[in-house]
């Protein structure tokens, strides 16, 4: 899961790849609560998974463990 | 009167090519941009005007282009290049005293089309939070407003093809008025969309001439057959003169007059003896103390329908006597609907700097029924008199004109 928020980022939302690390926030990356909405959207269409409380301050890491968490109890 | 506003900066996004500089030698050059559009492949007619080699991502930077439809993205560039030119913004500028207006047709399609299809497949979760926002008839005007970090009003004017010289004529006020030191005006619209030319085929409205692409749209000529989609961007950066004085900023023509007005007859027919057209024509000319007669060329509306240049011909010919030369942009780079108002009066600019009249592509044989000299060919060197006049006509009869001196 980690993978495919590094790679939106990078490739749909233009973010420099060697910012993009497991303990960036998406306010480190300067992602707005708009991109942030438009970021799930597009993981949902990818994955089925629907995630709410995953915010700017939230990490990479903490964000891909959180949909991790929703896919196994999927 | 209402005082003369300074033009300080252009910019343009068109099928003649990303820049001022291309298109303006595109228009000088008398061919046609029209080509075979893929992005239209099946419908009854597809060809259009397209902008050749755009890159948003490239252009804009892959985060910001990702949530703006294309046609945003041409104004927000051509904004840009017109700003550069201005020497905008400076340093000690108040954000609150400029406004930005730029004209659209209507809302954008490419992004809420494609969240329609979501909506069909029963997918709601899926669509874009940029779905609506991206395709807001004002998306253009707030993006380059949050672009150029400037806080005073910026909208959209909204009436078909006229709407990027309405933006012209509501910013005039706003400055003549001193609400405003600078304006950003323009226009941007797409007509290349599948849903917009699938309406104008069935309107009637589009060329299906016989010969080749670059042959289809022929404003003025006898063998006109209808109008071409195209794409494109245009802005002008207007400032109180005492403003544009203040700061040196270079001048680059003068904004004299603008007039506007409705006709109360079809929603998609021009009245035939063009009477909201030179009703605007008329009241451009009171508001900048003008003559006819000091109208020394006239960039036209010239959209190569049959019902247009002949209601054109005619209400040019009643208003404008002594004949000034005619040239209609639209031969070269196709009908960008709220985008072409604002691309003409960028190009009349141009013309009166260069003092030059573009010619009017595929203008081979002009129909007998006008008393009109149309500038057909090459560029013709401009007359003596410094002023010009650039008009758009609008389905719902809604007409504004724009009248321009040299600098």
């Amino acid at each position: 899961m980690y993978e495919l928020l590094a790679t939106l980022l990078t490739d749909e939302f233009g973010i420099e790849a060697d910012v993009v690390t497991p303990d960036a926030t998406f306010r480190d990356l300067e992602l707005d609560s708009l991109s942030l909405t438009e970021l799930a959207v597009i993981v949902t269409e990818r994955t089925g998974l629907l995630v709410d409380d995953v915010d700017l301050d939230s990490t990479l890491a903490s964000a891909a463990e959180r949909y991790a968490t929703a896919s196994a109890s999927a | 009167m209402g005082g003369e506003i300074a033009v300080t900066g252009i910019g343009l996004v068109t099928p003649g090519g990303v820049g001022v500089g291309p298109t303006w030698r595109a228009v000088c050059d008398a061919g046609s941009t029209a080509a075979r559009d893929p992005a239209l492949a099946g419908l009854p007619v597809d060809i259009s005007c397209a902008v050749p080699g755009f890159d948003g991502d490239a252009l804009l930077g892959r985060r910001l282009a990702r949530r703006l439809d294309p046609v945003t993205q041409l104004g927000l560039v051509a904004a840009r290049e017109a700003l550069a030119m201005a020497g905008l913004p400076a340093g000690d500028w108040d954000p609150a005293r400029v406004g930005v207006l730029v004209g659209a047709g209507g809302s954008s399609l490419a992004g809420v089309t494609e969240a329609h299809r979501r909506l069909l497949a029963c997918r709601p979760e899926t669509i874009s939070p940029t779905a609506l926002p991206r395709s807001l008839p004002s998306a253009c005007a707030t993006e380059i407003a949050h672009d150029l970090g400037v806080t005073g009003p910026a909208f959209a004017t909204v009436a078909g093809c006229a709407s990027g010289l309405l933006a012209a004529r509501v910013a005039l006020g706003l400055l003549r008025s001193g609400d405003l030191d600078v304006a950003v005006v323009g226009g941007a619209e797409s007509l290349r969309h599948p849903l917009t030319v699938a309406g104008f085929a069935q309107l009637g409205t589009l060329s299906r001439h016989a010969g080749e692409p670059t042959a289809a749209c022929r404003p003025f000529d006898a063998d006109r057959a209808g109008l071409v989609v195209a794409e494109g961007a245009g802005v002008l950066v207007l400032e109180r003169p005492g403003y544009a004085r203040a700061r040196r900023a270079p001048v680059l023509a003068w904004l004299t007059g603008c007039g506007a007005a409705g006709e109360n007859h079809h929603p998609t027919t021009p009245h035939p003896d063009g009477e909201g057209a030179e009703r605007a024509t008329r009241a451009a000319l009171a508001d900048a103390g003008w003559r006819p007669a000091d109208i020394g060329h006239v960039n036209a509306h010239g959209a190569a329908t049959v019902v247009n240049d002949a209601t054109e011909a005619r209400w040019l010919a009643r208003t404008l006597p002594h004949r000034p030369p005619v040239t209609a942009t639209k031969g070269a780079l196709g009908h960008a609907g709220a985008g072409s108002g604002a691309i003409e009066a960028a190009v009349t600019v141009l013309a009166l700097r260069e003092r030059l009249i573009p010619p009017t592509a595929n203008l081979d044989r002009l129909d007998p029924d006008f008393d009109l000299d149309v500038v057909a060919k090459a560029p013709r060197p401009a007359p003596e008199s410094p002023g010009a006049l650039t008009v758009s006509s609008a389905f719902g009869g809604q007409n504004a004109a724009l009248l321009l001196r040299c600098a």
